[in-house]
């Protein structure tokens, strides 16, 4: 009797599991459908302020004189001695997406010994608050925290962040920035990429020019002739910033899809999980109570034959 | 008068703010206001805190914008910025939420790296109601 109650209760109990698992995938399937939009605005937005710099430079992205200009900004500028390098994580605020989190910290640890091996320092900034709980966890220095990173980060907020980078950049307090993060290839395949963000190089805006379907705008006779107002330097010191944060910005929203789609992932095989946990459960409990039933009707019938005789 | 127009789009992180046909629209740079008619030679500007006004075919749009780019070249301009908030699409119950919570934080003083945040926030707030405001007081008339 005893038996076939429990197994009744673990039944209930699977059910339940599987209910909210099974709620917790459709959640992040839409939030992952709301990401993907935002997603999109972000890298046209990203896209259309790549090809300003081509005018701020007043020359083509791949050659050295636009090389040559952006290298004259501080934000630009190539340190050969490049001593310190910070390491910008992006990491979830949320549990329950699989391995998201500990592939990017698994990614940065490896990066972190290969800049030691080459006798470089690192030092890290932490977005979200399960990497900020690790690092806190194993006592490791985080130069920059974000704890509230979820998937409404509104563009203001990056602001602060790029503004306290490109300020610490300047001051020399790190050399380099790196982002690693989780880059979105499909629903199924992400994976972990360590990019380069800081010093801004024309690589970075030819990539980010690359991902959109059109073409640079120019003129018949190859170079349009930019008015610029007002003047070129300006320009170039309120754009780059700017691409920095499109840039960080589009990483982030990246990392929060691939969040989502892996949460979809882990929640969906967690629901499969339950459900033939269900079915095996049912199938013993039936099995289970059939043995009861028939262990009372041989105790009925034994003890009816035992009164005849 | 369709010859006369361009195609104008304003542009921001979270999304197009605007996209359409524009007779002629007039907006803030930090040397003041310009404006620009259709065929505009191929520039790049810088772009102030302000608001930017849209006039189309059959009415004005005012977009809130604060900083950016403005960029013009073969019959199309568009516009970078960080932000960027259409009028008809501006919550003014939102903004003015917003606008009193930055005013509040102002007022407690809070730690000074925060301080610059708030005091943008609270701009913002004050020109998108500025802007959201334009579009009904033309309304009555």
């Amino acid at each position: 009797m005893a038996k076939t109650r429990d197994i009744r209760k673990r039944i209930g109990s699977v059910r339940n599991i599987h209910k909210i698992t099974r709620t917790m995938e459709k959640v992040a399937q839409s939030k992952g459908m709301k990401l993907t939009g935002r997603f999109d605005n972000a890298k046209s937005f990203r896209r259309d302020a790549a090809r300003l710099l081509t005018e701020a430079l007043g020359a083509p992205l791949a050659s050295m004189e636009a090389a040559q200009n952006l290298a004259a900004h501080p934000l630009g500028a190539l340190r050969p001695g490049k001593n310190r390098v910070l390491l910008f994580c992006v990491t979830s605020s949320r549990g329950l997406c699989g391995g998201y989190n500990a592939k990017v910290i698994q990614a940065a640890k490896a990066r972190m010994e290969a800049l030691r091996n080459e006798g470089m320092e690192s030092l890290l900034a932490v977005m979200g608050r399960k990497g900020l709980a690790y690092y806190r966890y194993h006592n490791q220095a985080v130069a920059i925290s974000i704890p509230d990173a979820d998937e409404n980060i509104p563009f203001s907020r990056l602001d602060e962040v790029v503004e306290q980078i490109c300020r610490q950049l300047v001051a020399k307090e790190f050399d380099a920035v790196e982002i690693v993060s989780t880059r979105f290839r499909s629903r199924a395949v992400q994976e972990v990429r360590i990019a380069a963000l800081l010093p801004f190089v024309p690589a970075i805006a030819i990539a980010a020019i690359g991902t959109g379907p059109a073409a640079p705008s120019e003129g018949p006779d190859g170079e349009p002739l930019y008015l610029v107002e007002p003047d070129r330097g300006r320009l170039l010191g309120v754009l780059l910033p700017l691409l920095v944060k499109a840039e960080l910005f589009c990483v982030v929203l990246e990392a929060m899809l691939c969040e989502q789609a892996q949460r979809s992932a882990a929640m969906r095989s967690a629901s499969d999980n339950a459900q033939s946990m269900t079915k095996r459960l049912t199938r013993t409990y039936n099995r289970v109570r059939q043995a009861q039933i028939t262990n009372e009707m041989i105790e009925i019938i034994s003890g009816s034959e035992g009164g005849r005789t | 008068m369709a010859e006369h127009e361009f195609a104008f789009r304003v542009l921001s992180p979270l999304g197009t703010a605007f996209e359409g046909k524009a007779r002629s629209v007039s907006l803030p740079t930090p040397d003041g206001e310009i404006t620009i008619l259709a065929d505009h030679m191929p520039m790049v500007s810088l772009l102030a805190d302000g608001e930017i006004r849209i006039t189309t075919s059959d009415r004005d749009v005012w977009v809130a914008v604060s900083g950016g780019f403005l960029e013009t070249g073969s019959n199309a301009a568009s516009v970078l910025s960080d932000f960027a908030a259409e009028s008809e699409s501006i919550e003014i119950a939102r903004v003015e939420a917003a606008k009193a919570r930055a005013e509040q934080l102002l007022a407690e003083k809070k730690e000074r790296g925060d301080l610059a945040m708030v005091e943008r926030d609270l701009q913002r707030a004050i020109l998108q109601l500025k802007v959201a405001q334009k579009i009904r007081t033309r309304r009555r008339h």
